[in-house]
């Protein structure tokens, strides 16, 4: 459903403007915002301090071009003596396209993908426009999108009249996002359907949605209430018709909100009886009001991704200079390096190659030396650091201090097995006189004592013998023992 | 594909050329926009260029002629730090201090002998130190010293010599040669007199060895 019509609106690539802009303070920013509201031809500017009204004012005709636009901008600001800097624009005009489109029932970002893919195609034939898709109630079993598109041409020229004036656009909107706001606030429960008939400026807009609910659709009629009440009630009745016959609702409130009551009758004459007619002295200020409460984050904002994509190309642009100067910093110091390394390797050079008939006498030197040092170093090992330590007197000299009386030694033999263990053997003998019981427990307290010895002797269990001294018949001499113990010692 | 590449191109136009608030502004104009972006691109795309073309084939082509003298000088350099000039002559001192526990020849060896049996007559223990055959002995392969056995009898009639013996095996650490004790044999007999059997080996330089500098 397609609204567009006669031209109305001239606006495209501006023409240098017939007089300079305004200069304003490139410091000043009191946090003020600027709603523009520019409906068919009316332009009405509102200022606002914290979303609270400070001061409206409205263009004393109408406004086509942008040429005119720049200068009534200049005469509001002056009036309203704005000192902010970001500005918002309500806007209906015949190139502002609102299009319903249904897409296949499927995820966000396929109908998604299906809306970009039309306005590709719209792009193909038209030119390239700012959109935003609006969720509307479907029809059977599609999804539906109000598609609202503006020319990126007129988006540049308003921007560039702003930006003259060191002004920020930070939102564009539709008529029916306020009203659909307002629409919610309303004393009618909630999902009835409501029609609500807006005068914005030179045109009429029609919008049929469910109280605090989607929108089902929108329209916009040129034609004025005080000029053509009766092609109004004409098409509000449409509308009507239309909502019963594609949506199978019975819509029986209707909402005038303009600044006067002059198609009152004519709505009610021509919608016929039972509706409730119900009329809001409205202004076009109360829009602006209500679109200063929205967002510039608000899904129906035509610039918020424009904004965003250019934030975004400001951002990379801001990384690429970064990555270009720091890369050609790095690189240059990199180069300044290696030239340096490459200086000292060539006095290095210059040097060896000075030096060049003394290189073989000095390897020669220097070889001779290493190889006298590794032989000192050997020499000084195998000489000094392999001498055997004196384990054969600490032994006979330990063995003698614990020695106990009854045992007399008649062999000590201490030696280095050079080859095998790498360690100390020792083999003992000798005899005690006692009964053989008492001998075995000497021989094994003896053999104790070793064991605890520094020298961490380990006696070998097979080697220890204790064997009586066959006696003549009839001897009376004390009982001995002969016994032999061997081991090793660990100390080496 | 076609078109991506064309939307990439032109997403690139716009980031290089976009001039604030001037969407359509002639090429010139973002042309210069786009220059202190460019600027430093074509500096580094020159720097490197020299770099990979000019400087390093020249570095390259002298590093080549200089390499055999430089692969010497870094010998020479591994070659010095392997040691340096200090501490080789403190271990070359150190070495000839240690050459005095070496026995020299044969004849230093028998006035070894004749010392150690000289100290045991001083404890009242008779004996014969004598030096074994080295015919049978063959040096370890690359060692700088070869052993010089030697053997030992001492006996003593003095059932109180045990203690004496010990300092005498003191005397062989204490000696100005190095002197290890490799096997100690004590027998005493009835009476408690001692047989003592010692095997010794004393530390010769390998005869094809220099003395240490």
């Amino acid at each position: 459903m397609t609204t567009a019509t006669d031209t109305l609106v001239e606006a495209g690539p501006v023409a240098a403007p017939s007089r300079p802009p305004v200069r304003r303070s490139p410091t000043g920013d009191n946090g003020d915002v600027l709603g523009v509201g520019w409906l068919h031809g009316s332009l009405i500017f509102a200022v606002f301090r914290r979303q609270k009204l400070q001061g409206s004012w409205s263009a004393p005709k109408p406004v086509k071009t942008m040429e005119e636009f720049g200068g009534v901008l200049d005469e509001a600001l002056l009036e309203l003596k704005f000192g902010g800097t970001e500005v918002f624009l309500l806007l209906e005009n015949d190139q502002f396209v609102h299009q319903i489109e249904g897409t296949p029932p499927f995820s966000d970002s396929v109908a998604r993908a299906f809306l970009h893919g039309r306005v590709e195609r719209h792009e193909k034939e038209h030119a390239p426009v700012l959109w935003v898709g609006q969720p509307a109630a479907g029809l059977k079993k599609e999804r539906s999108f109000i598609l609202h598109m503006l020319p990126k041409s007129f988006y540049d020229g308003f921007a560039r009249v702003l930006l003259e004036r060191r002004l920020d656009l930070t939102r564009i909107m539709p008529l029916v996002v306020p009203v659909q706001r307002e629409l919610d606030r309303f004393p009618i429960a909630k999902g009835r359907p409501v029609l609500v008939a807006v005068e914005a400026g030179g045109a009429t807009v029609v919008m049929v949605a469910k109280v605090g609910d989607e929108l089902l659709f929108a329209r916009t009629i040129l034609a004025t209430w005080s000029a053509d009440p009766g092609r109004i009630g004409v098409e509000i009745n449409r509308s009507l018709l239309y909502a019963n016959q594609q949506f199978g609702m019975t819509v029986d409130r209707v909402w005038l909100l303009g600044q006067d009551n002059h198609a009152t009758a004519e709505v009610n004459a021509k919608c016929g009886t039972g509706r409730q007619i119900t009329v809001l002295p409205t202004t076009p200020v109360e829009w602006l009001q209500s679109a200063a409460k929205l967002s510039p984050r608000h899904p129906v904002n035509l610039v918020a991704g424009h904004l965003q994509r250019k934030s975004r190309q400001r951002s990379v642009r801001r990384g690429l200079l970064l990555i270009c100067w720091l890369g050609l910093a790095s690189l240059a110091f990199d180069s300044w390096t290696k030239a340096q390394l490459w200086n000292a390797d060539q006095r290095r050079f210059a040097q060896i190659s000075a030096t060049a008939p003394n290189l073989n006498a000095e390897r020669e030197r220097l070889l001779a030396r290493n190889q006298t040092v590794q032989r000192n170093r050997d020499f000084i090992r195998q000489v000094e650091e392999q001498r055997l330590p004196p384990v054969p007197g600490k032994f006979a000299a330990y063995l003698a201090g614990i020695l106990p009386g009854e045992i007399r030694l008649t062999e000590l033999i201490v030696k280095w097995e050079d080859s095998a263990t790498g360690g100390w053997s020792f083999r003992l003998e000798g005899s005690v006189e006692a009964d053989e019981e008492t001998a075995r427990e000497i021989v094994a307290g003896l053999q104790r004592q070793l064991a605890k010895s520094p020298l961490r002797v380990r006696i070998s269990e097979t080697a220890r013998t204790v064997v009586p001294v066959q006696r003549a018949a009839g001897s009376t001499a004390p009982d001995l023992q002969r016994f032999s113990l061997e081991g090793v010692m660990l100390e080496n | 594909m076609k078109t991506r590449i064309l939307n990439f191109r032109d997403q690139c136009w716009q980031i290089l050329t976009e001039v604030p608030g001037w969407p359509d502004a002639p090429r010139q104009v973002r042309l210069r926009r786009a220059l202190p972006i460019l600027v430093p691109c074509a500096a580094i795309l020159c720097l490197l260029g020299w770099n990979w073309f000019v400087r390093d084939p020249q570095i390259g082509a002298e590093r080549a002629a200089h390499q055999a003298l430089e692969a010497q000088d870094n010998e020479l350099e591994t070659l010095r730090l392997a040691c340096s000039e200090k501490d080789a002559a403190d271990l070359a001192a150190r070495a000839a201090s240690v050459a005095n526990l070496t026995v020299k020849d044969p004849s230093e060896l028998a006035v070894v002998l004749q010392g150690l049996r000289k100290k045991a007559n001083d404890r009242h223990w008779d004996g014969v130190f004598q030096g074994s055959d080295l015919s049978g002995e063959t040096p370890p392969v690359n060692s700088l010293v070869n052993f010089l056995p030697a053997r030992a009898k001492l006996t003593t009639a003095n059932p109180e010599a045990f203690s004496s013996l010990l300092s005498l095996f003191e005397q062989f650490s204490e000696s100005e040669k190095r002197i290890d004790l490799t096997r100690m044999g004590i027998r005493a007999d009835e009476q408690g007199r001692y047989t003592v059997e010692l095997a010794l080996r004393l530390v010769g330089q390998s005869p094809n060895e220099k003395t240490p500098q």
